[in-house]
């Protein structure tokens, strides 16, 4: 390999591979999906999957990890609350191979519902967390997580934040490649099958390992240079480094590799060596909370508690800190334009699009439960009314439902998440007698975190048979793009539901229409019956249509249409054509 | 030390503009880090990148402290323009005239001199590459264009195109 221009997350698959990992696991979610594809793309021949949800991506990888082989995990923050459970008792059991658990988190936050930190769960569940600074410290920490997991046969977290896995980094890949490290299970019932006498003794065991470990890894105290510290770890680490070096502050500054567990005896010296420190770290204090008096940053209200530490902020706590003025080269520049905001659509064509507006004319006054993916722009057509989290579509329309017995409720899920939690949930309205309609966005892939694969297009089962096994014995099948038919099917299932007392599923299939690749197509054309009633911009909001001012009617974006002409069929003015 | 800010509309071709500076950089033995951003943006939203080349840790470009800020649209031009510091350029994909002072501004219609010079719209972020290592001190433009030797033809035609419209506008 040359010398290049690395994702943080491609140098994380790249330091698993050259660890000798056998088996990947992970479910896709930003800003962690980069790292299995490139894992795949370094080790062809090494086993790689996309697992149904978290959970089940961690207990495959501890499982082999437990078998003595070599793994890694990988999921986003949000994806660590579906993969607690085996996470807290995999941390007491330990592997007998080795295995790291990535866990990306988002400040910000820019693609996740909540900002938590995965260090906190790595406290909680006592297991040591490394916090890389940038692509090629994600490469070195997630090195030394394998050699400490084969040392203390503990599994390790290696937690980016999204600016390390999103950041690029020059790097030159050297050939450490180690041979995949495939183990033997050997059984041990006190260890891998412990009741609860044997966890209390397991549970010493990994106290007393964390703190030889935490001495090991103690950080180390500089030679004193000034009279305060930074001690920081993660993003905010290179970023305050950057600030301190450019403006020459007069900060030490002491790397923190990992968080947890943290050498008690290095908290009572730096405590000693320096007169003022300030903590740096995303999101929660988790350092922090081993200092004292001394110490300044989220505990003390210096740093901010909610929202992305930027450079800015860094640089402004700094400056204030030294008792300094911060001065900058800004341009002071005057312009009358003003920026036109953007907002996150569904493309030209989506097969989402015509869903959504089906469902607001099948049930005007209807409650509209949705979930995680690129349909949660569903929000943009008034079709989304909650967004909790993976797989809550299902359980919230059941809830929604008995709460609001007299409104008809459709819950829209997408096809990868309908298999990651959507399933259970709609066992539990069949079971329960939900009078819900589950209307489920088939795009045949996970778009929104970059295209991974999807259970159904494996040939091996269909979304139908899975309803058909939880227990739905109401299901339609139609094309989004007839928006008559998905009407006429929503309307059914409604009446199914309420005379039946039970879940009735429509599936809306449409192949992702970034997928398509359209040859010869033929676009839509507005003719002069166009009253500019906005419908087709506003309501159906397709970004292909704009308003053309001069004119005063709406006007086709001729490179952005896919010709799907579902908007011929919105127009109530009957003023959108095919163009010759 | 140069820091910019690269910046879009989702599927423009932003991340592959900053990809190629950083492992134009990368090649020339200069250390670079730049950040993106993913995911929901890629839907038509905001887009925009942060790179360092230089020694440093961190992409992350402080308010004023912009060398360049290349934007392949007016409006995202206009929203990163904390970023910019005294002596910086803006060099901005746009067919309509920018009424702005106080700073550099190179502005042209790079997508459409693409289009009719070598038929595609993507090549005009090469273009806008091409501008800003023809009008930057700090780069090495001849060493740079041997190093992108590699890359497909109508792109270092395209960024040849930008370095010939620095040096004569």
């Amino acid at each position: 390999m040359v010398n290049g221009f690395f994702l943080g997350n491609e140098l994380i698959a790249l330091a698993a591979v050259d660890s000798g990992v056998k088996s990947a696991y992970a479910y896709p979610g930003t800003p962690s999906s980069e790292i299995l594809l490139a894992f795949s793309k370094f080790a062809p021949e090494r086993y790689a999957q996309w697992s149904l949800n978290e959970k089940i991506a961690l207990e495959l990888a501890a499982g082999e990890a437990i078998s003595g082989s070599s793994t890694l995990c990988c999921m986003k923050m949000v994806g660590l609350n579906v993969a607690a459970d085996p996470l807290f008792s995999v941390a007491y059991t330990g592997v007998d191979g080795a295995m790291v658990l990535v866990s990306a988190d988002d400040p910000g936050p820019y693609s996740s519902q909540t900002e938590q930190d995965s260090r906190m769960y790595a406290v909680s569940a006592k297991m040591p967390v490394l916090d890389p600074c940038n692509p090629q410290d994600a490469y070195r920490l997630t090195m030394l997580g394998y050699q400490i997991s084969e040392k203390y046969r503990l599994p390790v977290m290696v937690r980016p934040v999204m600016r390390v896995c999103h950041s690029r980094q020059n790097f030159e890949a050297g050939d450490v490649s180690k041979e995949p490290i495939h183990g033997q299970f050997s059984k041990n019932t006190p260890r891998w099958a412990a009741t609860p006498k044997f966890r209390r003794i397991l549970h010493e065991k990994l106290n007393k390992n964390l703190d030889l470990l935490a001495a090991e890894m103690a950080p180390k105290i500089p030679e004193k240079r000034y009279d305060m510290a930074v001690v920081a770890s993660g993003y905010a680490y290179a970023m305050a480094k950057d600030v301190i070096n450019e403006m020459n502050l007069p900060f030490d500054m002491i790397k923190v590799d990992m968080p947890f567990p943290l050498d008690k005896q290095f908290v009572i010296e730096a405590e000693m060596v320096y007169d003022r420190i300030v903590v740096l770290e995303e999101t929660f204090p988790v350092i922090e909370h081993n200092f004292t008096i001394k110490t300044v940053g989220r505990l003390t209200g210096l740093v901010p508690s909610e929202g992305e530490l930027t450079v800015d902020i860094i640089a402004d706590i700094l400056f204030k800190t030294a008792g300094m003025t911060r001065k900058t080269d800004k341009a002071e520049i005057t312009t009358s334009e003003t920026p036109v905001q953007l907002k996150p659509r569904l493309c030209a064509g989506c097969g989402h699009r015509p869903a959504f507006y089906a469902m607001k004319l099948a049930a005007p006054s209807g409650i509209f439960p949705g979930d995680i993916g690129c349909y949660t722009l569903g929000v943009n057509l008034d079709a989304v009314d909650t967004c909790i989290c993976m797989g809550a579509s299902v359980t919230f329309a059941e809830a929604m439902k008995r709460s609001n017995p007299d409104r008809p409720v459709i819950c829209t899920i997408g096809d990868s998440t309908f298999f990651h939690t959507g399933v259970a949930g709609l066992t539990n309205a069949v079971v329960n007698s939900a009078p819900i309609v589950v209307a489920i966005l088939d795009n045949e892939t996970t778009a929104m975190t970059g295209f991974q694969p999807v259970p159904h297009k494996t040939g091996k089962l269909t979304i139908e048979q899975a309803c058909q096994g939880a227990g739905v014995r109401h299901i339609a099948k139609v094309d989004p793009y007839n928006l008559k038919k998905g009407v006429e099917a929503l309307k059914q299932a409604l009446a199914y539901a309420h005379t039946d007392n039970s879940p009735a599923v429509v599936i809306f299939t449409k192949e992702c229409v970034t997928k398509t690749r359209y040859k010869n197509k033929k676009i839509a054309e507005i003719t002069d019956a166009c009253t500019d009633c906005t419908i087709c911009y506003e309501k159906f909001e397709c970004p292909a249509i704009y308003r053309d001012k001069a004119k005063r009617m709406a006007k086709i974006d001729e490179t952005a249409c896919v010709g799907c002409m579902v908007c011929i069929q919105v127009c109530p003015q009957k003023a959108i054509g095919v163009k010759k | 030390m140069i820091q910019g800010v690269i910046c879009g509309k989702g599927g423009q071709g932003v991340i592959t503009l900053n990809a190629m500076i950083g492992t134009l950089a990368a090649n020339m033995g200069i250390p670079a880090v730049s950040a993106e951003t993913h995911g929901m943006a890629m839907r038509g939203g905001s887009v925009a990148t942060y790179i360092k080349i230089g020694e440093c840790l961190s992409a992350a470009v402080a308010e004023g402290s912009a060398d360049f800020i290349i934007s392949l649209t007016k409006d995202e031009a206009l929203r990163n323009l904390n970023y910019i510091k005294k002596d910086g350029v803006i060099i901005v994909d746009t067919d309509e005239p920018f009424d702005i002072s106080g700073v550099k501004i190179i502005s042209l219609p790079a997508s459409d001199m693409a289009e009719k010079e070598f038929g595609g719209r993507i090549y005009g972020g090469q273009v806008l590459l091409g501008i800003l290592l023809g009008c930057f001190d700090g780069i090495d433009t001849e060493k740079a264009l041997e190093i992108l030797e590699t890359a497909p033809k109508i792109s270092i035609r395209a960024i040849e195109y930008g370095v010939r419209y620095a040096q004569t506008h």
